[in-house]
């Protein structure tokens, strides 16, 4: 068979570096307001939330139980808040260890893990702030982050994500007894509050973070460990 | 998740087009394809369904097992949900690639049926604390062609309908209790399925959200919101799926829409379950041949 | 305004024998693989079918297709076979030295080189090193083109060109994947259909549906993609089109101008999004294949 002296070789495997950018009509607005493409080679997260395992009630779970449910919401939650186009071929692993469930986990994993990622240096375009919800079983009010036994008798539940100051929600998970949407437009509503209450705190936080750096220079870890902060309540 | 690839024009041509309620195929943003129910399709299992939706095809089986209660609740039976995504649905879906698919839907289910209302799993109990049906609900994905979530929720109902458990007594004797089956193959148990919830699944595309999209539209879609509605419009779950990031009045917005949406897809699911259990033995199975 | 339709699948009816076939089906052999075709060795051996014992065998299950002595079987369902001079479209899959890879259906990759397409400013230039780099400004991974095949390499790959005005990337509009074997052969398969959009029927069955061009005079290869909104009734057009070519697929009958055209006109008693109902795509196929038998006299 003759040999193919039109055909070049090449790379078997070709991905665009550059950043797609949106179409004309949608550049004015921020670019996490939804128009922003990912190209396919830009930083690729990791997210894993892992409990410990005598974080909960009751019998002790497995030590590597990885929560594929909540590590994709950790994902979910927190991809729409970093500059991903930034990091092409990158990789930036979080992992979120629960270490006692007082209730209001996921949140609590939400906002430590965004902190984190702020605290390392990511390029964001937002703070992660959460909340988490729970509408008791009789009454039907809803309670803004439950503890432990609120949550385990609650009728649902109910966790928020806010990129406050662009006012987008990244993040909403929820199941529970049905309620009208209306019962569930408002618990959206005061996760929504509550996450606007909670951002304040976090800012502070980490502006006092980035002060104590200062003054002994240090070069931020590629890997970060996003353990679970006490609960703060709003 | 099977994906397509398309250009940046092709994108802004379904963007436009979801502007101006008309969908690339001639639907409008709340328009579902036409679905297509059968039941009974699988004859070894308790209850089957299989779903078409667009290209979307989906089976499902439910096979009830005699089990022991959870600890936590001596007196129901419960629900298991395995998905498996054939290969014959995308190549990536070959070995472990459609894995973490299959755990993310799987984990949905459990989800919005983990209520009470849902079904009545104290039906299912047949001796507290000892035992219990356990219905195995074994999601097949045949093909993807858009919109998984609803068109496996849609047809997850059906065959819980179409579900059937043999009666059982359990007989008190000394040295212990015995089960024994009713000898009457049609004396068993049928579930009330009213309030099993569908979900819904409103992709946000440009300004403006659609229910049912296709791999294209979703391929042009960031964000999602997935809401499971029960046929009296309640809501028992709500999840944001994307990488994308969603406007709070838009979430409000895509909640009504979604309620709405989601008991017309329940009052028609109803009518075509009750139009194919009333036909009975004269129905002409389709199956796999039509 | 929401629209639920949820029914029982419907079995589908086998079309009765007696039924007149489609435009030029007549009188066709249909084989499966194994058949004897003939045994006659003056016969030469075509795609699809292979010589065992003195006798020639098909290999495919499909139509038997003879030109003079030549024999092939045309299979249904089959992958895109390049032959020189085809129309083709297609999607870039990779951007490589030199070359795009693109995705045309075909067995195997197809290629365009670099050097085979007409850069922007039109000038036959030499290509330089710049334009290497600059390959991804042009074309990119996902986007469409139109092309036609230059060469087929002895295993079958494809190798396209892009050195025509008519050729080059692809705007706004809709893909529309059919078999190969659907799309009839002609002389031009660029159409401006009456019905104010235009299509690319490609010889790999990938049909592109567009907004007609308002003035022909565009920029060398178009790499300038004109992102402004399609206005609504273009849209309808297009989208009824799309569901037309759908039905006719459905019901495998040949795409050409005329058939599309016909269907189209078939089709304007119902609504856009209707005709993704199979009842009503067989009834308006069926009505266009009564005209286009009519037509043939």
């Amino acid at each position: 068979m003759p040999l193919d002296h039109r055909r070049v070789p090449g790379p078997e495997e070709s991905q665009a570096p550059l950043l797609f950018v949106p179409s004309g009509a949608k550049e004015s607005e921020p670019p996490p307001a939804g128009a922003a493409h990912r190209d396919p080679t830009a930083l690729q997260p990791l997210f894993e939330f892992r409990r410990a395992p005598f974080s909960g009630r009751g019998a002790r779970g497995r030590p590597s139980d990885r929560e594929p449910e909540l590590s994709l919401a950790l994902q979910e939650a927190l991809e729409p808040a970093v500059r991903l186009a930034r990091y092409p071929r990158a990789q930036v692993d979080v992992s979120a260890l629960l270490l006692q469930d007082g209730g209001s986990a996921l949140a609590a994993a939400l906002c430590a893990a965004g902190l984190a990622l702020a605290d390392a240096g990511i390029e964001l375009y937002d703070l992660v702030v959460a909340c988490a919800l729970c509408r008791a079983p009789s009454e039907g009010e809803w309670l803004l982050q439950p503890s432990e036994p609120e949550e385990r008798a609650a009728a649902a539940r109910l966790t928020v994500a806010l990129l406050p100051s662009l006012n987008q929600v990244s993040g909403l998970l929820g199941s529970g007894e049905g309620g009208p949407p209306d019962s569930w437009a408002q618990a959206v509503r005061l996760g929504l509050d509550g996450c606007q209450r909670l951002y304040p705190l976090l800012r502070q936080s980490l502006l006092r973070a980035v002060k104590r750096r200062t003054a002994d220079t240090q070069e931020p870890s590629e890997r970060e460990e996003a353990v679970e902060p006490p609960v703060v309540t709003a | 998740m099977a994906s397509v690839v398309l250009s940046e024009a092709e994108k802004v041509y379904i963007m436009h087009g979801v502007q101006e309620d008309l969908r690339v195929d001639g639907r409008g943003c709340e328009d579902y394809r036409c679905i297509e129910v059968e039941t009974d399709v699988v004859s070894n299992t308790s209850g089957s369904a299989r779903v078409k939706l667009g290209h979307t095809d989906i089976l499902v089986g439910v096979k009830a097992e005699m089990g022991t209660p959870k600890l936590d609740r001596p007196n129901e039976g419960y629900l298991e949900f395995f998905v498996d995504c054939s290969a014959n649905a995308t190549p990536e879906f070959e070995g472990r690639g459609g894995e973490e698919l299959g755990t993310e839907i799987a984990n949905t289910l459990y989800r919005i049926f983990n209520n009470e209302s849902s079904i009545d799993l104290k039906l299912l109990c047949i001796n507290p604390r000892e035992n219990c049906w356990v219905l195995y609900v074994d999601v097949l994905l045949l093909e993807c062609g858009g919109n998984l979530f609803d068109a496996i929720s849609v047809a997850v109902k059906a065959a819980l309908f179409n579900t059937r458990i043999p009666k059982v007594r359990v007989l008190e004797e000394e040295g212990g209790r015995e089960i024994e089956l009713s000898d009457d193959p049609f004396d068993c148990i049928r579930l009330n399925v009213d309030n099993v919830p569908c979900i819904v699944t409103l992709s946000k595309i440009g300004y403006r959200h659609i229910v049912d999209a296709t791999l294209q539209e979703e391929a042009c879609s960031l964000a999602s919101l997935l809401i499971s509605v029960t046929s009296r419009g309640t809501l028992t779950c709500m999840k944001k799926v994307g990488r994308g990031s969603l406007d709070p009045e838009s979430i409000f917005e895509m909640m009504e829409t979604g309620k709405r949406v989601g008991k017309l897809l329940h009052s028609s699911l109803q009518t075509v379950l009750d139009e194919e259990e009333k036909l009975g033995s004269a129905r002409k199975k389709v199956g796999f041949l039509g | 305004m929401a629209g639920v339709e949820v029914r029982l699948p419907a079995a589908r009816e086998r079309l009765a024998q007696g039924l007149p076939r489609g435009a030029g089906e007549g009188g066709r052999d249909l084989v499966a693989p194994g058949d004897t075709i003939t045994t006659d060795p003056g016969y030469m051996r075509g795609h699809g079918t292979y010589m065992g014992n003195e006798k020639l065998v098909a290999s495919v299950a499909g139509v038997v297709d003879r030109v003079n002595k030549l024999v092939c079987v045309k299979a249904l369902k089959t992958r895109y076979n390049g032959e020189v001079g085809d129309i083709v479209v297609g999607r870039i899959t990779e951007v490589q030295q030199k070359r795009w890879k693109v995705e045309t259906n075909s067995r195997l990759d197809s290629v365009l080189l670099l050097s085979s397409m007409n850069l922007p400013g039109g000038e036959l230039r030499r290509r330089s090193a710049e334009d290497e780099l600059a390959m991804r400004d042009y074309l990119q991974e996902g986007d469409l083109i139109s092309a036609e095949v230059q060469a087929v390499f002895s295993d079958g790959a494809v190798s396209l060109h892009t050195r025509s005005l008519k050729y080059g990337k692809l705007a706004q509009g809709v893909l529309v994947q059919v078999s190969p074997s659907l799309v009839k052969r002609q002389k031009t398969h660029f159409h401006d259909l009456p019905c104010g959009a235009s299509v690319i029927l490609g010889n790999n069955g990938f049909i592109w549906i567009y907004p007609t061009p308002g003035q022909k005079d565009e920029e060398a290869g178009g790499f300038v993609t004109n992102l402004e909104p399609v206005p609504l009734p273009d849209r309808e057009v297009i989208s009824r089109l799309r569901n037309c070519i759908l039905a006719l697929v459905a019901q495998k009958l040949m795409l050409y101008d005329t058939s599309i055209v016909y269907c189209y006109e078939a089709s304007l008693s119902h609504q856009i999004k209707d005709l993704l109902k199979a009842e009503v795509m067989e009834e308006v196929v069926l009505q266009t294949r009564q005209r286009l038998l009519e037509l043939e006299g």
